[in-house]
């Protein structure tokens, strides 16, 4: 008796009897009452916010198959987003599973009016990935979940392919919800998020396609700056530019560079960092660029990729006159766009009551310091 | 002696490279997972520097252990003196187990199921842990060993590929922040260290080759210094002050690789990694309080099954939050598990001292 009771098998079949008895008693909820969510939208209406959940319906009824799965978009009107979650499950009967969520779309009326504090409960729900997006829609977040992009493709999901291609470009301020999260506690609570909004792209001309529906594409060139109040202000495309410039590290992108003779160049990393003097009341932000000429030209009499010196000297002008702008544009709408009280205060911690006065951003004097190298 | 503790005992010898793997993993677990946000909430973004001092001072007191452990067995000598260092050991291991154990089973109930049921997993662990413990202290030392190869190649693949955005500046100015609040970072959360108490009922005893075996504890010491104090750079540089918002720092700094955007939500590196570490460092606490207690009562088998019994018990009713646990750790105990952390060393340290002489 006492070695059947000590013998491998007899711990074996235990084990095994447990690990059977364990998973039936915790309460797992089957994939079939599960809405994974890929993207949720948030619009404010009448006080009232309004949740927007894209989920996946699984085909044959969570049996895998060979094919794609369909998606629909869940909404509801509620007080705060637990009421909102908790009607779409009773009206579904299921639970949202928010850990596969990719974007966060949240409408103008959202970013006006609503409570921004919200984005924390996203935070603080320990399933909601950190790397989740955040944008925010030109007009509402339906309009995004409603637009039929082509290719079949579910509206959040290409969204994100767009927002977060393999390399970072030039034209698109992706942030995710850490990034936002972690901007929003510092001292001036100055964030920004790409703005998208959605355009109809041509039929297709070609004759051989019996396809000739319109369909629907995001444009994603503009950037919203918001603090914890709301909206402040938005970015257009070449702001935005500037705005990556100045505050992103950036792997990919195409800049065309005017005045004179045109001439574009495709950037292959461009990183920037910062530095603050309280006793100058200077801001220095430096840009290293790493670039290749889009289009080879002629020089002294070989065909070559190389940026002439006067090129290089216009391309340095574009990018230091951009920032400029952008600086310009955040003192006519009273936004410190560059963070720049933040870094001062970071770097002089003991002066924070001089620093954090309403326009001490204002009579920093800006130093932009750009340097290209060629690839 | 009793016959079955006799056997027991022999069970408890290890060699140094396993008391180096021990050392590692128990210097990183329970400190990359609550602590951050704690740490943060209380010293901001210096935290990486209180941090390195600790492990610092941890360290050496394992080279200390590893010293008396080389020494002296606890689990051997019948000495009365002992009787009082084998009651304070038990004291202290009972305190930082209630609370680092919730930390486990929230941490599993969480990350694991959706709905989880703490009793069931309170249960499941309660099967388990008393197995390991009973069959002494080697067996738990191989499971290190095991387990420390799998755990290294994870964690230099999460390394490998990270993707965090993490902005530097969030570190400075050092020191510029909430000073009057550090010296509550070395002592408010002594819970969470103080590790190398749980070795001192190891007998260590050195491998043939000299070099790797006396090379083995100060390396891996060295290695989870620079790698928990990294953690902490990275964590307040990728989430700001926003990082006290933070429950569970680990699992959701592994979300930043490459792998993870692959797979999608579910960290199964992460959930792998930290459960195992976790779960060998309870374990081995589990076995510390139970030699202790059986010095005393000189019943392996009541020990086990009054340990288990009564944790599992406090865990089901008390320690249903996490923040019951926090309080109760930042509470008076702090200071008894401080006072031990410096005493307990020290005196064993002299006990190996006048035991050697006396062998001589």
């Amino acid at each position: 008796m006492k070695k059947f009771l000590t013998s491998k098998w007899l711990i074996l079949i235990v084990v095994s009897i447990g690990l059977v008895v364990f998973n039936s008693l915790v309460f797992n909820v089957s994939v079939v009452n599960r809405n994974i969510v890929v993207g949720i939208g948030l619009d404010y209406e009448d006080e009232e916010y309004i949740l927007y959940t894209q989920v996946v319906l699984p085909k044959n009824g969570g049996v895998a198959s060979g094919g794609g799965n369909n998606y629909i978009t869940l909404k509801a009107k509620a007080k705060n987003i637990d009421i909102a979650v908790d009607m779409i499950e009773k009206e579904q009967g299921v639970i949202l599973s928010f850990a596969q969520a990719a974007i966060l779309i949240l409408g103008k009326t959202m970013l006006e009016s609503g409570d921004l504090q919200l984005v924390d409960t996203f935070f603080m729900d320990d399933r909601v990935h950190d790397n989740l997006l955040i944008v925010m829609a030109e007009e509402k977040a339906e309009d995004i979940f409603n637009a039929s992009v082509a290719a079949g493709e579910v509206s959040s999901l290409q969204l994100v392919r767009q927002l977060r291609p393999t390399k970072a470009p030039l034209g698109v301020s992706a942030i995710s919800l850490q990034e936002y999260v972690r901007n929003s506690k510092n001292k001036q609570k100055i964030n920004y998020m790409p703005m998208i909004s959605v355009e109809k792209t041509q039929p297709s001309t070609d004759q051989e396609k019996e396809d000739t529906k319109e369909a629907d594409k995001f444009r994603i060139s503009k950037t919203a700056m918001v603090d914890e109040n709301g909206l402040k202000c938005i970015l257009d495309e070449n702001l935005t530019q500037s705005f990556n410039f100045a505050k992103k590290k950036m792997q990919d992108g195409v800049l065309k560079v005017e005045d004179g003779k045109i001439f574009s160049v495709h950037i292959i990393t461009s990183k920037s960092s910062n530095d603050f003097e309280l006793d100058k009341m200077e801001c220095k932000i430096k840009v290293k660029l790493k670039v290749i000429r889009t289009e080879s030209h002629f020089e002294e009499g070989k065909a070559t990729f190389k940026l002439s010196g006067e090129e290089e000297t216009r391309l340095v002008q574009t990018v230091e006159r951009g920032i400029r702008n952008l600086y310009d544009f955040g003192v006519q709408n009273n936004v410190d766009i560059l963070n720049i009280q933040d870094g001062f205060n970071k770097k002089y911690p003991r002066n924070t009551s001089q620093i954090m006065t309403e326009d001490f951003f204002k009579k920093v004097s800006l130093v932009v310091e750009v340097k290209v190298s060629q690839v | 002696m009793e016959k079955a503790i006799k056997k027991y005992v022999d069970n408890n010898v290890i060699y140094t490279n396993q008391f180096a793997v021990i050392a590692f993993v128990v210097m990183i677990a329970f400190k990359i997972s609550m602590l951050p946000s704690y740490m943060y909430e209380t010293v901001g973004r210096d935290s990486w520097i209180i941090i390195g001092i600790l492990l610092v001072l941890e360290a050496v007191m394992f080279m200390v252990a590893l010293y008396v452990t080389k020494r002296i067995n606890l689990l051997a000598d019948d000495s009365k003196w002992l009787y009082v260092i084998h009651a304070i050991i038990y004291g202290y291991t009972m305190i930082r187990l209630v609370v680092l154990y919730s930390g486990l089973i929230t941490y599993t109930s969480n990350s694991l199921f959706d709905q989880g049921r703490i009793d069931f997993i309170i249960i499941a662990f309660a099967i388990v842990i008393p197995y390991i413990v009973s069959r002494g202290g080697n067996t738990i030392a191989r499971l290190f060993e095991i387990i420390f190869y799998f755990l290294a190649a994870i964690l230099i693949v999460m390394v490998l590929t990270p993707s965090f955005k993490w902005d530097l500046s969030e570190l400075t100015p050092i020191f510029g922040g909430n000073n009057g609040k550090l010296i509550n970072g070395f002592t408010d959360y002594a819970v969470w260290f103080g590790d190398y108490v749980l070795l001192f009922y190891f007998t260590v005893k050195p491998r043939q080759n000299k070099f790797f075996s006396k090379a083995s504890v100060p390396v891996a010491l060295i290695f989870s210094i620079i790698g928990v104090v990294i953690f902490y750079v990275a964590f307040i540089a990728v989430y700001g002050e926003a990082g006290s918002l933070v429950h569970y720092a680990f699992n959701r700094m592994s979300v930043f690789n490459t792998i993870s955007e692959l797979l999608g939500a579910t960290n199964f590196l992460s959930i792998l990694v930290w459960m195992i570490m976790s779960f060998l460092q309870i374990t081995l606490m589990f076995w510390t309080a139970t030699n202790a207690l059986m010095c005393i009562i000189k019943s392996k088998t009541i020990a086990i099954a009054f340990n288990i019994l009564f944790v599992s018990f406090v865990e089901w009713f008390w320690v249903l939050k996490l923040e019951n646990a926090h309080n109760f750790a930042i509470g008076a105990v702090k200071y008894f598990i401080l006072a031990c952390q410096i005493a307990l060393p020290i005196a064993l340290i002299i006990y190996a001292k006048i035991r050697s002489k006396e062998e001589v």
